[in-house]
């Protein structure tokens, strides 16, 4: 299999995929290898909790347009007329994320959901203030064409879906040069862009990379 | 391109559904307008740029209030407003009389089933991802990533604004061919009643450059439905027509796209689909 290629072909892809599921189920990891009803399609199945960034309270002795100023990132001012109030709201945030392979662009895309703890389905605006400020900053032009609500190509759902149009010039730039180090796309592609949308791969993934 | 085939560009321009739009049921009487309203819409557009109009009827042209988002229904189902209101028609309405009649929601949004479209930059965005996609089945992405962002403006503008010229001036670029090739891969969707659509690539010639038909596509991306070669229980509408499946797709492709660039294929049980 060529190291190097910043695209995949559908073959290409569940072998990566296929790598990626069992490396993660040695390490109990729950990544999980799902066929779709599409024949020769499989998609990479991953859910976490998360607790909520806009973690925040505040109480009598500040007033409402103070910003935290511990906190790096620009939290949105919360609208509270009641200077009384305890404002901590603390959210468990489910996510739900699918890597599932792009005929047109010829590489994997990450779609995933967030659901608050009610149940409710978070906005655009909502996932957009969880991508941290580091990231945003890069594709702060382009934020409406990165992260999009988009039809679940399989289930038909409404899904966030990270645009796959930059996927083959980001992989350009981190594969490794060299065919003999080893590397497993979708963990080079996952490392760099789950951060933006709250995933992380374990350091251990790594061990799917490296020098050979 | 001939005169003639350019005669039928103009003509899918300016297909033209009948719609009345008229308040669900469960929507609150008291703030809005309960007369229906009738707009002829272009079976080109989204359901969502209309918006606009829907608001200025039933709501005096006020704003939502807060947690409510305009959503369309018709027997039952909500409206994905993301496929193009002919798309919509085809498949769903199964020879209900004209006009169609379309419910009108601005509370309990489903957003187990809908995107949420909060404004025509959703719309806008979505259009222009479906361009790119097309040109990157059909000719690697090359011609849309060397057209100038107003260009790409003009294609959103044209839409909007239903300037046919104004569209294809720029549209053209897209459907031409690169040294004479056909298009590496024609960008097209397959739907099906309650189910997701079909897309996969799908090559305009064999590998020896023999030209494929409507026919050969519908075969090899549903083969339980197209098995024999007479088509005799389902049918392939685009824009309504029923298209001779002998039609050859890279000509299907240039000619009766979508403004996205997409064929979109409405294939329906032959029963349904007959008056």
């Amino acid at each position: 299999m060529s190291n190097s290629k910043a695209i995949l072909d559908k073959l290409e892809f569940k072998l990566v995929a296929k790598e990626f599921a069992v490396f993660s189920e040695k390490r109990h990891i729950c990544w999980q290898l799902v066929q779709s009803e599409v024949p020769g399609l499989p998609f990479l199945a991953f859910k976490q909790r998360l607790h909520s960034r806009e973690e925040k309270s505040t109480n009598q002795e500040h007033s409402r347009e103070e910003e935290d100023e511990e906190d790096d990132d620009a939290e949105r001012e919360l609208e509270d007329d009641q200077a009384t109030l305890v404002t901590e709201r603390c959210d468990t945030i489910s996510m739900e994320y699918h890597v599932v392979y792009s005929e047109s662009y010829q590489v994997p895309v990450l779609y995933f959901n967030a659901f608050h703890s009610d149940g409710k389905l978070l906005s655009l605006n909502e996932i957009w203030d969880r991508v941290p400020s580091l990231h945003r900053q890069r594709i702060e032009h382009d934020k409406w064409t990165v992260i999009t609500q988009q039809e679940h190509p399989i289930f038909g759902r409404p899904f966030f879906q990270l645009h796959p149009c930059h996927t083959e010039d980001l992989m350009k730039q981190v594969l490794p040069n060299s065919s003999k180090s080893k590397s497993n796309y979708i963990v080079t592609w996952l490392s760099s862009v789950g951060p933006l949308v709250g995933l992380h791969l374990p350091l251990v993934f790594s061990e799917l990379c490296g020098d050979g | 391109m001939a005169a003639d085939d350019r005669e039928i560009l103009r003509e899918v321009w300016q297909g033209k559904l009948p719609i009345c739009f008229s308040l669900a049921d469960d929507e609150e009487k008291s703030s809005s307008i309960r007369e229906p309203c009738f707009l002829l819409v272009s079976r080109l557009t989204y359901i969502t740029l209309i918006a606009e109009k829907i608001l200025k009827h039933f709501k005096k042209g006020e704003e939502l209030p807060e947690g409510e988002e305009l959503w369309f229904e018709f027997n039952n189902q909500p409206l994905k407003w993301h496929y193009p209101v002919g798309v919509l028609f085809d498949l769903l309405t199964h020879n209900t009389p004209l006009p169609w009649n379309v419910k009108i929601h601005f509370k309990n949004f489903p957003e187990d089933e809908l995107l949420h479209c909060e404004s025509k930059e959703v719309v806008e965005a979505h259009f222009m991802s479906s361009i790119k996609e097309a040109d990157i089945l059909k000719h690697r992405g090359q011609v849309i990533n060397n057209m100038q962002k107003r260009d790409h403006k003009q294609l959103w503008q044209g839409l909007q604004n239903d300037k046919f010229d104004q569209f294809w001036t720029i549209n053209r670029r897209l459907m031409e061919r690169t040294n004479e090739e056909p298009f590496r891969s024609i960008p097209l969707r397959i739907y099906q009643r309650d189910k997701m659509y079909i897309q996969r690539l799908a090559k305009p010639v064999t590998s020896t450059g023999e030209p494929l038909n409507l026919g050969h596509v519908l075969k090899r991306l549903l083969p339980d439905l197209f098995n024999n070669s007479e088509n005799l229980n389902n049918r392939a509408l685009i824009h309504g027509v029923e298209v001779p499946t002998e039609t050859p797709v890279q000509w299907l492709s240039e000619h009766l796209s979508h403004p996205d660039n997409f064929l979109h294929i409405v294939v329906l049980p032959r029963e349904a689909a007959e008056p």
